[in-house]
């Protein structure tokens, strides 16, 4: 894999914008030679020895003393940043990732700044992204970095541990060529002196060349006038909020006792002036700039090392719209939109327990977004809670921007086609599944959220089919493996009978179908790829093309190229319905990963077929089987809980009714794994259904308590508090 | 400790089961027709119950012996030279059954599906999907095989079903073919076709309920032995002895004759589609039994290194038979009669030898530690 991936990375490079005679600029190492640096100055990116990255990063900082002012091969070059920076968890390394490197800072120079003895100030000039394309101008950063780094800090509550601790809060300048100094300076308390604090503000935010960044200074009227700052974007926070909640209270209250300190100061602001909902403390730069650009507003006073950040998010969204990938007859149709707060906020609208936990977590490096990790504290296995947050934290990318792409950076078998996680834009769904026991996931800025862990069979499911009747959701259960069968094998099958086995087709119609390919100048398989890849044509530009031409190409597309196709006998009229045929099936498969995976599986049966026959198909079904039941996710068999075989709820590959499903997945291990008592129509119990309404009956000892009282091992789950979210509901 | 696996219960059912009956879609009726004559059906009722005899002193060996596999009690019991003589005994049967299946395979799907391609090139299909099969391990294949399970069954019902129509009852007499002396002896002589059920004695460690090994062992032989009697005595009335010994693929034959109307005909295709997925699962069950048998013994901590040579010796060894005749008749003359040997009578004498040293009260040195 290290091969191909340096094979790749030499044709990126020669592809790409670098001049690569500046490579060894992208090296931490060739730094020595830049003026200004002592030699005690770290040359390796931000991790401290205190981090996880640990002996790394000492040898890192080995490495870049040995290979001093040299000039480096280029490949030697690449090789020893990759070494380093598998140890850089500031870098946001996955390193070897080629098209990352687009993004990356590419030109270090330094230039000594400050006549503070012992310390080494490196000015990086960090390119931005628009110069690859447009040659804009350099922006610039400054940072202080101490001779030595005496070990992490600790995160702040709610940070990830390990890789984050290095990220900078300067999202702006890239994630390439932070030195170690960097971490201490974002998590550097703030200093006490105003105009200090707003220095380094302005400078983290490039205030003058970002116009969004607003600096408002004012007074307090204390006796004297303290003076204060409030630090905002423009955009992103409500101007209504701050001046009517921050500026208005604090510019127009008086009588403030001239004998307060500045701590007491604080104290009076946030408790009695600042009529905002939800106000905190923060004690360094990183929290500072983090609130500033999610949103929030900041307000800084002198004589204050803490900085109290008020929530004043507010910017254009989207609304609560109808969901467009996973329609529904029977049900809500609300979905997700871009904002993290109103995803979680739907999500709860249906989970009314104070056990749903929310924990927000940042991902990405050169943008931080927040992830929202959803779960019910008592049910969800722990386990997974924790192996989940375990690689969300693990994460070492510049900028996640959609669900997609955290899904890929998670899941357990990334060349699997597969998906190993569902995707889902309905609040209903992810709040059943929740309730199930699995884990939520929820990123700012997509429409779309996950749920891991998942199984073959949960991909077949769609939210309608527990609005319905039981017969009505079985079936179109049914209806949707038949289809899935079809969307895989139907091509392939056509193939196999028409060039393999033709004795299988009953006579008349062999001699219809002999007869309708009789001019058709192509083999069978050529004909089924031709038209596969046309069907695949339409239904990408389909997508692409604007809405008012959309309805009309799918006539002209999928009708009058189709027939026209027949009529000039390019196709014969039989593929077109199997073409079709295939295409519903695919469509008919609720999950549009799992539709995808059947789209490219198809083509490798169609090459089995051709060259096969049914022994290829049989072959090609038998190793997929087998790769379904090895794939996992997140260490749950995809093909649970068939094989493994576990006992569970009627929710399978059939739909059993609602009121006999009593049991949780049984690979989830939840605790509790009851839902709902034996007799959950507590009706029909005591009088029958015309006795008067009865108080709520006795709950049954459900099958699961029965098997655990005959000594069926326990599920290995910790144990958890019992009742919580299911058992004893009627 | 080998790189393993779990195995559940109903998996290591549904495996042992595939791993035992899919010689039915090969020649095994015919050979069975061939010691049997009209009684053929009767013919693996006693191998498959002196298969159980056989594999209920396995199962008593892996209860003596918890946690451990039919390799390590071996060499345990037996020292290290006759221990692994044993082993390779085991070894000997796995893999000499396993590559004259595949051939066998290989012909049937040559002659029903695909007559104009090299043989070489169908049986190196298999090889490829049995080397995937192998390499993902033997957790992949009992849970494809538990998957599958349902194919096996819903073939053998239908094809035996289906070709009722064509059966006449007749043929069944004599009841006792050629005699119950004849029948009990070749039944008894030809118990290793019930061997593969040994296969849980090799993955005893993998087993999620080792201690269950002799019911899913007995559940697994019961199973079978319906359906494999069933089956031939569907095809000694549908094909009449002599007729019965002339027909070298059987299933194949059967299911050609299947007709429900005009629409329903001539569907032996579909049903080679399914037998060739069983043909893949035993396959690979034989494989890997092979491959555990030989890392155990080796006391490698991995086994995935020497799966490709596994399967470039048996592709080879394939070929060995001139003829699938050769094939069937080595299968079933040689393998299946001397076959029970190792993997009867050895873990038979392992077990006397076992039990005269507990009564003597001395256990053999430290425990052999499973690679």
């Amino acid at each position: 894999m290290s091969f191909l991936r340096n094979i790749l990375n030499e044709i990126v490079s020669l592809l790409s914008f670098e001049n690569p005679a500046r490579e060894e600029e992208f090296v931490l190492d060739t730094q020595p030679k830049l003026p200004g640096l002592t030699s005690d100055a770290p040359r390796t990116g931000g991790a401290s020895p205190g981090t996880s990255a640990g002996p790394d990063t000492e040898q890192g900082k080995a490495q870049g003393r040995e290979q001093g002012t040299g000039q480096v091969g280029r490949r030697a070059a690449r090789r020893d940043r990759a070494q380093r920076l598998s140890a850089v968890t500031a870098l946001g390394a996955a390193p070897e990732h080629t098209a990352r490197g687009f993004l990356r800072p590419k030109k270090l120079s330094a230039v000594s700044v400050g006549a503070d003895a012992g310390r080494a100030t490196l000015r990086r000039r960090a390119r931005s992204p628009l110069e690859i394309h447009g040659r804009d101008a350099f922006h610039e950063t400054s940072e202080e970095i101490p001779p030595s780094v005496s070990g992490a800090t600790p995160s702040p509550k709610g940070q990830q541990e390990g890789s984050s601790e290095a990220q900078g809060a300067q999202g702006q300048s890239g994630g390439q060529g932070r030195q170690e100094g960097d971490k201490a300076d974002e998590l550097k308390p703030l200093a006490e002196n105003l105009q200090a604090n707003l220095g380094a503000l302005k400078e983290v935010l490039h205030y003058g060349l970002n116009s969004d960044v607003i600096v408002r200074e004012f007074e307090i009227p204390t006796s004297p006038p303290t003076k204060a700052a409030i630090v905002f974007m423009e955009g992103l926070a409500s101007k209504d909020i701050i001046d009517l909640a921050i500026l208005q209270p604090l510019m127009l209250i008086s009588n403030l006792n001239k004998d307060l300190r500045a701590s007491d100061v604080l104290e009076i602001v946030e408790r009695r002036l600042l009529p905002g909902n939800q106000v905190s403390r923060k004690h360094n730069l990183r929290g500072v700039v983090e609130g500033v650009i999610a949103g929030t507003t900041c307000l800084l006073i002198e004589g204050c090392a803490t900085a109290l950040e008020v929530e004043t998010k507010s910017w254009e969204h989207r609304g609560v719209s109808q969901p467009t990938a996973e329609m529904v007859v029977h049900g809500p149709q609300e979905a997700f939109n871009e904002t993290l707060k109103n995803n979680v906020a739907l999500v709860r609208r249906r989970m009314r327990t104070p056990d749903l936990v929310s924990e927000i977590l940042k991902v990405g490096t050169l943008s931080r977004v927040d992830c929202a990790v959803l779960y019910v504290e008592g049910l969800t296995n722990p386990k997974l809670v924790a192996e989940v947050k375990r690689r969300i934290n693990a994460i070492k990318a510049d900028h996640i921007q959609d669900t997609g792409v955290l899904e890929q950076f998670i899941e357990d078998r990334p060349l699997v086609l597969v998906p190993q996680t569902l995707s889902t834009e309905r609040p209903d769904r992810m709040a059943a599944f929740l309730a199930e026991g699995h884990v939520g996931l929820l990123l700012d800025g997509s429409p779309f959220g996950l749920i891991v862990p998942v199984t073959f069979w949960s991909l077949l499911h769609a939210a309608e089919d527990h609005f319905l009747r039981w017969p009505f959701g079985t079936f179109l259960r049914i209806v949707r493996v038949a289809a899935l069968g079809a969307a895989l094998l139907l091509p392939a099958v056509y193939i196999a009978v028409t060039n393999f086995h033709p004795e299988m087709i009953p006579t008349d119609l062999l001699l219809a179908i002999a007869a309708t390919r009789e001019k058709v100048p192509f083999p069978t398989a050529v004909e089924v790829i031709i038209m596969e890849m046309s069907f695949e044509l339409i239904r990408e530009a389909g997508i692409r093309v604007p809405g008012v031409i959309g309805p009309t190409l799918g006539i002209v597309g999928a009708l009058i190229l189709g027939q026209a196709a027949v009529a000039a006998s390019i196709v014969s009229p039989i593929l077109v319905i199997i073409v079709a045929l295939t295409a519903l099936g695919s469509f008919a498969i609720p999950n549009f990963n799992m539709a995808f995976a059947a789209r490219i599986t198809r083509f490798a049966y169609i090459a089995l077929a051709a060259a096969f026959g049914f022994y290829g198909i049989a072959a090609g079904v038998f190793v997929q089987m087998l790769i379904y039941v090895s794939t996992r996710s997140f260490g749950v068999p995809f093909m649970s809980p068939v094989a493994p075989f576990a006992q569970s709820s009627g929710d399978v590959v059939l739909r059993y009714p609602s009121w006999s499903m009593e049991l949780r997945p049984p690979f989830l291990q939840t605790s509790p794994r009851e839902r709902q008592p034996e007799v959950a129509r507590g009706w029909t119990q005591a009088g029958g259904v015309d006795a008067p309404s009865p108080s709520p009956p006795p709950v049954q000892p459900s099958r699961g308590a029965r098997m655990k009282a005959a000594g069926t091992p326990a599920p290995a789950a910790e144990p958890g508090p019992q009742d919580k979210g299911g058992a004893g509901r009627a | 400790m080998l790189e393993e696996g779990r195995i559940g219960t109903n998996e290591a059912v549904a495996a042992t089961v595939y791993f035992l009956a899919s010689k039915l879609f090969i020649s095994f009726p015919q050979q069975m027709a061939t010691v049997g004559l009209t009684a053929a059906w009767v013919i693996p009722i006693i191998s498959f119950s002196t298969g159980a005899l056989g594999f209920l002193i396995i199962a008593a060996l892996l209860k003596r012996y918890p946690g451990k596999s039919i390799v390590e009690i071996s060499e345990q019991i037996a020292g290290p030279v006759f221990g692994n003589l044993a082993t390779l005994g085991y070894f000997a049967f796995f893999f000499a059954a396993t590559i004259l299946v595949m051939r066998q395979f290989s012909e049937t799907v040559g002659t029903a599906l695909l007559p104009r391609t090299p043989l070489s090139v169908i049986t190196a299909i298999f090889v490829l999907a049995t080397l995937i099969a192998v390499y993902l391990g033997g957790e992949a294949i009992t849970r494809a095989a538990f998957l599958a399970a349902p194919l096996i069954v819903i073939t053998l019902v239908f094809l035996n079903i289906l070709s009722l129509p064509q059966a006449n009852l007749d043929a069944m007499f004599p009841i006792f073919g050629p005699g119950p002396g004849k029948l009990l002896y070749h039944g008894v002589v030809h118990s290793a076709i019930a061997g593969e059920v040994m296969f849980l004695a090799v993955v005893a460690p993998q087993l999620r309920d080792g201690h269950k090994v002799k019911t899913m062992g007995l559940i697994a032989i019961a199973i079978t032995t319906f359906f494999t009697s069933v089956s031939v005595l569907v095809f000694v009335t549908v094909f009449p002895y002599p007729l019965c010994l002339h027909i070298p693929y059987p299933g194949y034959e059967t299911s050609t004759l299947i007709y429900v109307g005009r629409f329903f005909q001539r569907v032996e295709v579909a049903f080679v589609f399914l037998w060739v997925i069983s043909g893949c699962i035993e396959l690979a069950l034989g494989a890997y039994t092979s491959t555990m048998i030989l890392a155990r013994m080796l006391k490698l901590p991995i086994y995935r290194p020497i799966v490709p040579a596994v399967a470039i010796i048996g592709y080879t060894l394939a070929f060995t038979p001139p003829d699938v005749p050769t094939a069937t008749r080595l299968d079933f003359e040689l393998v299946r009669t001397f076959g029970g040997i190792a993997v009867f009578v050895v873990p038979a004498l392992l077990l006397l030898v076992a039990q005269v040293r507990e009564a003597r009260g001395t256990r053999r040195g430290e425990p052999t530690r499973g690679a």
